[in-house]
């Protein structure tokens, strides 16, 4: 508070009422003083002194006494005990009324001069105080004393009048000051100003009576036995050492408090965010400094002018320092640096101090301002050593969670599931790999063992170190079959207080051969199958040419001709079973297939494809346009892709033969095979097109095949630009493979223009418009 | 003459077998899955079986069981043909009291000479 300017408004505003108070109560007074109380004589037994030295003396007297002050912490406020009361109380004895006012107040304004020098917003606050406050003393003194019937006052009643109105008016002055400084923190702080006044009133009216008690029993003595003077001072003296020592005490136990508080903050180091204000906060309570600063680090920053200036010397400072001239921040009159050690060459610091002027010490120790004692030096280098401590922790801390969230992205990110399980069973980690191989999540592993899901307890007790890797099958909560390769290492555990008795632990690694299984389970019965549908065909084709050689002459011509037929017939299925093996090998090898496109009329492919099933085409009926629809395809891949569709049919659904139709679908010409066989689940409809997948067990299976017809056919379709789909017809039975193939002109291009195309083509006839018609049905012998 | 049971899945297997057998003066019932052969078994009374393996809805051994445990079948010499010529399948044909057992493709003259050992 330099300047009125710096001040809040309702401050200011406090301040000028009560200077404007003060300064009315003092002219009332005089007034009073020159009228009522006019015939003022101070009567002293033994008058060596007049007025005129009375008057000096008081100046002198309150000049002191606004020196020698004794703080006592009081609930949370500091009483400041000092001797204006004493003063005041000889002056009101010795002066006349507006003498006594003028007198005190004129020792107080010396003081104030001196102590607060340019702080002229407290300097008039406190006189505008004290003036109020005194001129309403003075005054409830002199007309309680007029009450009594007296001025004269030293014969033993009038003395004991004199007594009780000092003591009445004492009371008044520490209700108008209390007032008033209630007032102002009000202003402030927002404190309730009844409040305020309920904490204080006990001590401070104490204080102010025992202090006028002991002005008067001063000035009694003076004049009546001056020898015995020395003697009054004894228990004054005796009074303030108490107040000293109880401020003492005061302190000691507050810088307790706030040691328990340190140790709570450097305790609760999760993070560094905070540390540093909370410790810093804390020890300047410790220490009863007003002031204080940090500098987090100073290696690293050097940034701000303080840290620059600070840090040349704190490199080599060890203990606690007073701050030189150079270094105070900005406004501090005062100060101490404490280097804080953070490991590995780096510091921080920790600054005390004050912004008020470092001069004003009271008479006793402890005064205004704050200055670093010889003795505190230890402690405040312990507190900050351990502040550097708790820092350094912090930042290990910092790093460890650093290096545990790396490490746990990786455990969570591997394509294997992780698991730990400690020596008592307990699952201490469950990554999140395993969570989505097993499905079961570690939030559900937290719970006790007697709750582990049967995927997670089965993994668990397979997981044998001695045995490793195991492979583990599974059905999973959601009915998934699960195969997992699980490797399992034995760790020595860290005991921790979650789990005293662990000793060992094992660390599970869970890789999922799911998929590789059930390729391999493919395989071979793909081998199996292979090897069944190739045996088949060659028996009779041995067996038959074995007889037609040995025993040829013996054989019917009808015979004979049967078995040429069968020969035939199966060498035929042989042949297109190789080719579906070639084609196979080759796409598994350089994964794509050669195709020779060309533009083919979509009967032509048909009818082709059907001739390849003579027995199925009898019981089928095919539809086809009635002019040419061309397409653009390799003629034989397209074929090879009907026959495949075909084939599939006659395995499947062979009784009721199938239904061929063909539909014009913008772009794309849709060729519909349709069968009435027992039709295939929408869950499996794009599963039969995968390689090796059959809908039976290879050993009980109703139907040949190794599997690969479809897979094929679709390759085939996509290789030319087309696409084969499966869907369930409306009515819900049997199964419609449907494969589309890019409309081609005659010349050979591919139009890519739906309105275009469908300018030259006749609009597509409903599915079954042509069943039965002669023309369209092919029948076969 | 001698009534043989042919059961085989495969339309073509059970002509050959049948063509084989008659050629040799057997006389040939067939039948094309499990129950049919059992119907067979029962009705006609065979003096011996030629059972394939492999056959959709119910095997070859399982077949076999049922002959062996049902009246006058203990005896019945049975030859057990499959194209799966692996360990296990093997085993269990045997155990469940295969007379012989032939793998596909057969040599016609090497199966006739074991109906006739077997039959002797």
């Amino acid at each position: 508070m330099s300047s009125p300017a710096g001040v809040a408004p309702p401050i200011r505003r406090v301040v000028v009422t009560t200077a404007v108070l003060g300064a009315l109560a003092s002219a009332a007074l005089v007034v009073l003083s020159l009228t009522v109380w006019s015939g003022f004589v101070p009567t002293l037994p033994s008058a060596g002194i007049g007025p005129a030295q009375s008057f000096v003396m008081i100046v002198v007297l309150t000049s002191i006494g606004q020196f020698a002050y004794v703080r006592v912490r009081h609930e949370d406020a500091w009483e400041e005990l000092n001797f204006f009361e004493v003063v005041l109380a000889v002056a009101i004895l010795l002066l006349a009324p507006a003498m006594a006012l003028i007198a005190t107040l004129t020792g107080m304004l010396v003081a104030e001069l001196l102590i607060r020098r340019g702080e002229w917003v407290k300097v008039t606050y406190n006189l505008g105080n004290y003036a109020a406050s005194t001129a309403a003393m003075i005054a409830t003194y002199h007309t309680l004393l007029g009450i009594f019937g007296s001025r004269q006052f030293w014969t033993a009643p009038q003395s004991f009048a004199s007594m009780v109105s000092l003591v009445v008016s004492a009371a008044v002055f520490t209700g108008i000051n209390g007032i008033l400084l209630a007032d102002l923190l009000r202003a402030a702080s927002g404190a309730p100003l009844l409040s305020t006044l309920r904490e204080g009133r006990v001590l401070s009216v104490l204080m102010a009576i025992s202090s006028v008690g002991m002005g008067f029993m001063a000035v009694a003595l003076a004049f009546s036995a001056p020898a015995a003077m020395p003697f009054v001072l004894l228990p004054a003296l005796a009074l303030w050492y108490a107040y000293g020592e109880a401020a003492q005490r005061a302190e000691a136990h507050e810088r307790n408090d706030s040691l328990v508080t340190l140790g709570s903050v450097l305790a609760q180091q999760a993070s560094t965010d905070h540390l540093l204000t909370d410790a810093a906060a804390a020890i300047r309570l410790v220490m009863g400094a007003p002031e204080v600063a940090t500098i987090p680090d100073v290696s690293a920053t050097l940034g701000p002018e303080l840290e620059r200036r600070v840090a040349s010397t704190l490199a080599t400072a060890t203990t606690p320092r007073p701050l030189t001239p150079r270094e105070l921040p900005q406004g501090w009159h005062s100060g101490a640096v404490t280097r804080m050690d953070l490991g590995g060459g780096r510091f921080g610091a920790i600054l005390l101090g004050t912004t008020e002027p470092r001069h004003r010490g009271g008479i006793l120790r402890r005064g205004r301002g704050w200055e670093l004692q010889e003795s505190d030096q230890g402690v405040l280098g312990a507190l900050v050593a351990a502040v550097g401590s708790a820092m350094r922790a912090g930042a290990a801390f910092e790093a460890l969670k650093e290096e545990t969230a790396k490490l746990s992205a990786v455990v969570n990110n591997t394509s294997d599931g992780i698991a730990m399980v400690d020596g008592s069973g307990a699952v201490r980690l469950w990554s999140h790999t395993m969570e989505r191989m097993t499905g079961v999540s570690a939030a559900t592993l937290a719970e006790p063992r007697g709750a582990l899901p049967p995927v997670a307890r089965s993994i668990i007790d397979a997981a044998s170190p001695e045995s490793s890797p195991v492979h583990v099958h599974l059905v999973r909560g959601d009915g998934e079959e699960l195969d997992i390769s699980l490797s399992t290492v034995r760790v020595r555990q860290a005991t921790s207080e979650d789990a005293p008795s662990a000793g060992w632990a094992r660390i599970l690694t869970a890789h999922d051969e799911t998929r590789e299984r059930r390729v391999d389970r493919l395989k071979n019965e793909f081998v199996a199958n292979v090897s069944h549908e190739l045996r088949t065909p060659i028996t009779p084709i041995k067996g038959y040419a074995h007889l037609l050689a040995t025993r040829g002459d013996r054989i019917t011509p009808e015979k004979r001709a049967q078995a040429a037929k069968i020969i035939s017939e199966l060498a035929d299925r042989l042949s297109r079973l190789v080719d579906d093996l070639l084609l196979t090998s080759l796409k598994s090898e350089n994964n794509r297939l050669d195709i020779d496109m060309g533009v083919e009329d979509v009967a032509t492919l048909i009818a082709e494809a059907v001739a390849g099933y003579p027995a199925l085409a009898a019981r089928s009926t095919v539809s086809l346009p009635e002019e040419p629809l061309l397409v653009a395809c390799d003629r034989i891949r397209a074929v090879q892709c009907l026959t495949n569709l075909l084939g599939n049919a006659e395995k499947y659904a062979s009784p009721d033969g199938v239904e061929v139709t063909v539909r014009e679908a913008g772009r794309r010409i849709a060729i519909h095979v349709r069968d009435h066989g027992p039709g295939i689940p929408a869950a499996e409809q794009e599963r039969v097109f995968e390689r090796f997948y059959r809908r039976e067990d290879p050993f009980t299976m109703e139907h040949g095949g190794a599997g690969l017809g479809l897979a094929i056919a679709r390759e085939l379709a996509q290789a030319m630009g087309g696409r084969l789909w499966l869907r369930t017809p409306a009515d819900g039975t049997g199964a419609e493979f449907i494969l589309e193939l890019l409309r081609a002109t005659e010349d050979g291009t591919v139009p890519n223009d739906t309105a275009h195309t469908r300018a030259g083509a006749r609009p597509p006839g409903p599915p079954g418009g042509s069943m039965g018609s002669p023309d369209n049905r092919l029948v076969a012998s | 003459m001698a009534l043989i049971l042919v059961v085989d899945d495969e339309e073509s297997v059970r002509l050959l077998l049948r063509d084989t057998l008659e050629l040799d003066a057997y006389d040939v019932v067939d039948a094309a899955d499990g129950p049919g052969a059992l119907g067979a078994f029962e009705e006609h009374k065979p003096d011996g079986v030629i059972l394939d393996i492999m056959m959709p809805g119910m095997s070859g051994i399982d077949v076999l069981r049922e002959i062996r445990a049902r009246e006058g079948g203990a005896d019945v010499p049975v030859i057990l043909l499959t194209a799966a010529g692996d360990d296990k399948t093997t085993w269990d044909g045997w155990s469940a009291g295969a007379s012989c057992y032939l793998t596909k493709p057969f040599d016609p003259d090497n199966l006739l000479s074991w109906v006739e050992r077997m039959l002797a």
